[in-house]
């Protein structure tokens, strides 16, 4: 059960890495009614 | 354009507002470090490495003698998070030093709680961390292809929810000192493990405030130090996250 869990950990590890350094879909950046988060 | 290309492109201009100093000022602003995607991820990762290399320490400290060894780290390494964790809210220049020594301290903390309940419910830790990384991928994945999409109405919803159940965990800690609490926190009966289930959403809706944090700090070119931040407001709310699934999957076994 556990060495399942730590592949599918590894998996989601490895594809977050992956999918986190992506840029995120225009229809996400592009909108009107986004949040303007302080970045200072 | 630095001050000399300037002075061959434009001349000597007589208006105070093109002075040397205008052009050298630009160039210093240009050439700041800019906060990426790519550097944010790396801290995250560093983190999760700081997290785990102390929270084995204390993992093996409870397995090897018992838990008296470990609750001091626990306390100590929940009490001085909580400082480095306030320090880098109010001073986030700080946060390259701050956010790693967070990470440290918290995973003190973490390897005691993670290991006295794996001594009552054996092979929790692995679920409640898989469970952890698996809703995290799912709520990138939804950020980052659009389904879900944070604005306003998203952050008030989710910050009244964050308040309140810090409020109800505020009211039974007090309460904690004169030896009650408020039951259906620990209760594992359907309105505990409701309540638990509402915090662990709450929870993860968190993290997509934390990505969109993240992104628009990298589109819009921040200072590069953000790229701690932004880690250590992932780091938190993924901390958070973690231990309300390890008390939710405690109260499903303990039915």
């Amino acid at each position: 059960m556990d060495s399942v869990l730590l592949v599918i950990l590894i998996c989601l590890l490895g594809g977050s890495y992956l999918l986190f350094n992506v840029r995120a879909n225009k229809k996400q950046t592009n909108r009107k009614n986004r949040i303007k988060w302080r970045h200072k | 354009m630095n001050s000399k290309q300037a002075l061959q492109t434009f001349g000597r201009s007589g208006n105070p507002m093109f002075s040397e100093k205008t052009f050298s000022e630009t160039i210093i602003d240009v050439n700041i470090e800019r906060m990426t995607l790519q550097g944010t991820v790396n801290k995250v990762g560093l983190s999760l490495l700081l997290v785990l290399l102390t929270a084995s320490y204390t993992w093996s400290q409870y397995f090897s003698y018992g838990a008296t060894a470990v609750t001091p780290f626990m306390i100590g390494g929940s009490i001085v998070g909580l400082i480095f964790a306030l320090v880098t809210i109010f001073k986030r220049t700080w946060a390259p030093i701050t956010a790693p020594m967070y990470a440290l301290a918290k995973g003190f903390a973490l390897g005691g709680i993670s290991a006295m309940y794996e001594s009552q419910f054996g092979g929790i830790t692995m679920q409640a961390v898989t469970l952890t990384f698996a809703t995290m991928f799912g709520l990138l994945f939804a950020y980052k292809t659009g389904i879900i999409k944070p604005d306003k109405n998203f952050l008030l919803m989710v910050f009244a929810g964050t308040f309140a159940i810090f409020a109800l965990y505020l009211v039974n800690f007090i309460m904690m000192f004169f030896g009650t609490s408020i039951g259906f926190i620990h209760d594992n009966g359907l309105f505990g493990i409701g309540f638990s289930l509402l915090v662990v959403a709450i929870a993860a809706l968190n993290l997509v405030l934390d990505f969109d944090y993240i992104e628009q700090g990298a589109e819009q070119g921040a200072p590069k130090y953000l790229e701690w931040y932004g880690a250590f407001s992932l780091m938190v709310t993924l901390i958070w996250l973690y231990l309300e699934i390890l008390r939710l999957l405690a109260k499903l076994r303990s039915r």
